[in-house]
């Protein structure tokens, strides 16, 4: 018998009796401002927050924020001055000093932000091995709970999609937390009309 | 109101006056209470080292003991927990059913059958309130640090009632003292550890005495305070309530 | 093998370092209760997350053909292992079709359970654990302490000896920040020349047969982005139906674990990468033999958020050694003996029975009631730690006879009488070696009783 089937025939033979799988409603924030909240969620978990009226202005905000970055690289098309994606080796992105990407739906309970390959420029290391991050997230796309960001990304198929909530941080050394673990060292939300 | 008065078998031994006070409390709210005197054990011990086979003739012992009552009451959320929760062992025949229904612990019976709101006790002490676990998380006496509910606590209400009392605010408001019954002598080392810190947060904030609803607890709190000399004294909450004189 | 009571006993002689482990975890404790009081509905979260995994367990075998099905359309190569070693071989096999020497790991409690590294190790290919903690205690040659917090029994002057000596940081320096950093660049480069990438799987999607890894350190993700095979390992009883249930147990699993409303990354695997290949290896290994046990099957909707192990009074004071288990704590003790009875017996009596482990964990598994059940199995099967049956087996006759009870009582209290100011009095007892019996009162509860009666 092949692993899969005698696995299978075990889990036949063991499982409990039906039980039914549950409708989870959609719970929504209790909060009066979701915006508020997403940007307190996001400064507390180390993240800092910009503000445009307009997306081309967005260079300016990320020139302000990072005044000595050398290799600025970005999947915006609307934004000149800066590096596009060129080549679909990932390595070629080591030495990236700030990335800056869209972000397709915001969080506010937790201050995650959904992305996926295609905001990547395919790319789907970018959002790590950059030692900066850029996320241009539309106040429109903002959601309250994690109920409302699946119902509203729903299940397409994105190849690979992830949830950032902040830089990458770790606390493995006596519970001190450090910002900058093995992915970017900082995250900038940037928040469109 | 025919009330069968359960008293676990070390309090019987080593604390006659935790017991009196709570057979004392019940008559002076105008209960019929009985002692039945061929009363034994729960059975607790022998089944939490593992050995519930060997407990069950003292579980049967007490449902003969106890079934001709209206409400069975005890000052101890342990023994009543176990009644409670672990005599599924026992075919569960009428009088089985009937006694585990009615086995309540005495701040249970206190607040949800006496339905009391005040009480004639003073004790003008700063205490310190030990939440044993069988209780709080067994029982459900009130809502466990560890739940996103809303804090309630019976013997918090029940202490409420008594004249010039002083609650001090603990650190760790129900971590386990770690008596744990056969834990206490299977992991000594960890055991007194855990009972060594549940003192210092008692005694860090002026706490004059340590009471609980569980005399176990006690017990072992109380080893730890006498080999050690610490100021700080222990008593069962039955003793509080009962209080009348300053 | 030492007991959980020896190696605990050996912890605790450092008393200050034991303190300085309760306050480290009590702390992270203390976070987790703080962030589920932002969730007004936390206490349904918990149920429904239990109800989804009670689901899913009872048509798995359905789950998990459904999940195969999907990954294989997504373009992953979908895998099924029995036990340890038949994971082990498949992911040797993976790394000898594509000749790769050297390969990347990110947390997986599953890799460790299957002994992977030291596998591994054994046929020249070298593992690097790229989780900051996971990597200390690999340079250590030790197992993790906690499923979360793999170093959390360490001192940053331990850690910094350590990496003084591997990683030539400056000798004496201690600082976390300055540690990480040198561990950042260490890592990065072993990002960058590994061929192939491993991580371990929080969530396996029936309807779309994505898989879902979460962390903080965006670990797992360089290493799976940046070569071009990755390995995912997932244990059965990872699964869930839909994608939306993603909603519940992300909203549980990090603010049960650290507190955190999310982990900062929350990876979703669906497709190989263009020219790369994706494995999902499907491992039963013990678990579907827990499954056959309805008093124990419940311990299988564990999500390894840790919250157990950082509440329990026992752990925080022994630490995760103690258990000698790769799955340490409360949750541990009732996973492990279903593994090895003999070996792992010792562990369900590591507890007082408190209960905040229960009341704690996000999917509401039983744990405390388990352990009093794994301890009847423990002293059924006549293993030491259940107790002398014979013995046990007259005492319970003995609680049932009123006279003999009594009698027995009224022998010991009168016994202590006889040795007032009992400090140091039979101290060669368990009991007495730290602590006093009570004092002895001349007459008991009964006695008193019966005077009043007659009185009457």
């Amino acid at each position: 018998m092949s692993s899969k089937a005698s696995i299978l025939s075990k889990i036949k033979a063991n499982k409990p009796n039906p039980w039914p799988l549950p409708d989870v409603p959609v719970f929504q924030t209790s909060a009066p401002d979701k915006k508020k909240l997403f940007i307190q969620i996001l400064e507390r978990g180390g993240s800092k927050v910009g503000y445009v009226d307009h997306i081309t202005k967005v260079v300016d905000v990320v020139a302000s924020f990072f005044p000595d970055r050398l290799r600025t690289l970005s999947t915006l098309p609307y934004l000149e001055d800066t590096e596009k994606i060129t080549s679909l080796e990932p390595k070629f992105y080591e030495g990236t000093d700030v990335a800056i990407v869209e972000g397709v739906l915001g969080v506010a309970e937790n201050g995650a932000i959904w992305i996926t390959e295609k905001e990547m420029g395919g790319i789907r290391v970018l959002p790590f091995i950059t030692q900066h991050l850029v996320m241009v997230v539309s106040e429109k796309s903002l959601v309250g709970t994690m109920h409302e960001a699946y119902k509203s990304i729903g299940s397409p198929n994105t190849d690979f999609g992830v949830f950032i909530a902040g830089p990458s941080k770790t606390a493995d050394i006596e519970q001190s937390l450090v910002i900058g673990a093995q992915g970017a060292r900082s995250l900038l939300v940037i928040l469109t009309p | 109101m025919n009330v069968g008065l359960f008293i676990p078998c070390y309090m019987d031994q080593f604390y006659p006056q935790a017991a009196i006070a709570t057979y004392k409390l019940l008559l002076k709210l105008g209960c019929q209470v009985e002692y039945p005197e061929g009363q034994t054990c729960c059975g607790q011990p022998l089944a939490n080292a593992g050995n519930e086979l060997a407990s069950k003739a003292s579980y049967a012992h007490f449902i003969e003991m106890f079934e001709k009552f209206d409400y069975i009451v005890a000052p101890s959320g342990s023994c009543v927990y176990h009644v409670r929760h672990h005599f599924d062992l026992l075919e569960q025949t009428e009088s089985v059913k009937k006694v585990r229904a009615i086995t309540l612990d005495l701040s249970e019976f206190l607040l949800d059958v006496l339905k009391i709101k005040s009480l004639p006790a003073k004790f003008p002490h700063k205490v310190g309130l030990h939440q044993s676990c069988h209780g709080l998380r067994g029982l459900h006496l009130g809502t466990s640090s560890e739940l996103a509910l809303k804090p309630t606590s019976k013997l918090h209400e029940l202490l409420g009632m008594v004249e010039g009392l002083t609650l001090v605010e603990l650190d760790r408001k129900d971590e386990c003292c770690g008596f744990g019954g056969t834990f206490s002598i299977k992991e000594p080392d960890i055991s007194v550890k855990m009972g060594k810190d549940r003192i210092r947060d008692h005694f860090s904030k002026g706490a004059e005495i340590i009471i609980s609803g569980d005399m176990s607890c006690l017990m072992h709190l109380e080893g730890i305070i006498s080999r050690q000399k610490i100021p700080i004294k222990v008593m069962h909450i039955a003793e509080i309530l009962n209080a009348e004189e300053l | 093998m030492m007991s959980h009571a020896k190696k605990a006993a050996i912890f605790n002689k450092d008393e200050a370092r034991t303190d300085w482990h309760d306050a480290s975890l009590w702390m992270v404790r203390k976070k987790r209760d703080f962030a589920v009081t932002e969730i007004p509905e936390w206490e349904f979260l918990r149920e429904f997350a239990s109800d989804i995994k009670s689901h899913t367990l009872s048509k798995l075998d359905e789950y998990l053909e459904s999940f195969e099905k999907a990954a294989t359309q997504n373009g992953a190569i979908v895998h099924w292992a029995t036990d340890a070693k038949e994971h082990n071989d498949i992911v040797l096999s993976i790394l000898n079709k594509h000749h790769a020497k050297k390969m990347v790991k990110s947390k997986s409690m599953l890799t460790e359970e299957c002994h992977l590294n030291d596998f591994l190790d054994a046929h020249k290919i070298e593992v690097i654990d790229s989780d900051l903690g996971e990597r200390i205690i690999q340079l250590l040659d030790e197992p993790p302490s906690h499923i979360v917090l793999p170093a959390i029994h360490l001192k940053k002057e331990e850690i910094g000896e350590l990496f003084h000596k591997e990683l030539h940081t400056e000798k004496g320096a201690t600082d976390p920040q300055y540690l990480t950093e040198a561990a950042r660049h260490h890592l990065r480069e072993k990002f960058h020349t590994a061929q192939v990438a491993l991580t371990g799987v929080n969530f396996g999607i029936a309807e779309t047969g994505e898989v879902v890894v979460c962390t903080n350190e965006g670990n797992a993700d360089m290493g799976v982005h940046l070569t071009p095979v990755q390995i995912h390992s997932m244990g059965i009883e990872k699964l869930i139906p839909r994608r939306s249930d993603l909603a519940v147990f992300t909203r549980l699993l990090a603010r049960s674990a650290t507190g955190q409303p999310i982990t900062v990354f929350t990876s979703h695997h669906r497709k190989p990468k263009i020219e790369g290949e994706m494995h999902i290896i499907l491992v039963d290994n013990g678990r579907t033999t827990q499954l056959g046990k309805p008093d124990f099957r419940n311990s299988l909707k564990c999500i390894r958020c840790g919250a157990c192990m950082n509440t329990c009074p026992i752990y925080r004071r022994s630490g995760g050694h103690s258990y000698e288990s790769t799955i340490p704590g409360p949750i541990g003790s009732i996973l492990t003996p279903g593994i090895d009875l003999k070996k792992y017996g010792n562990l369900p009596f590591a507890s007082t029975l408190c209960g905040s482990c229960t009341d704690v964990c996000p999917v509401k598994i039983d744990i405390h009631d388990q352990l009093y059940k794994w301890r009847q199995i423990v002293s059924e099967a006549g293993l030491p730690e259940g107790g002398n049956k014979t013995l046990m087996g007259m005492l319970g006759s003995g609680l049932a006879a009123p006279r003999f009870f009594h009698r027995l009582g009224n022998l010991g209290r009168k016994i202590l009488r006889l040795f007032p100011g009992n400090e140091k009095f039979l101290s060669f007892t368990i009991w007495t070696r730290e602590r006093n019996l009570p004092k002895a009162p001349v007459e008991s509860f009964r006695d008193w009783y019966a005077k009043q009666a007659k009185n009457e």
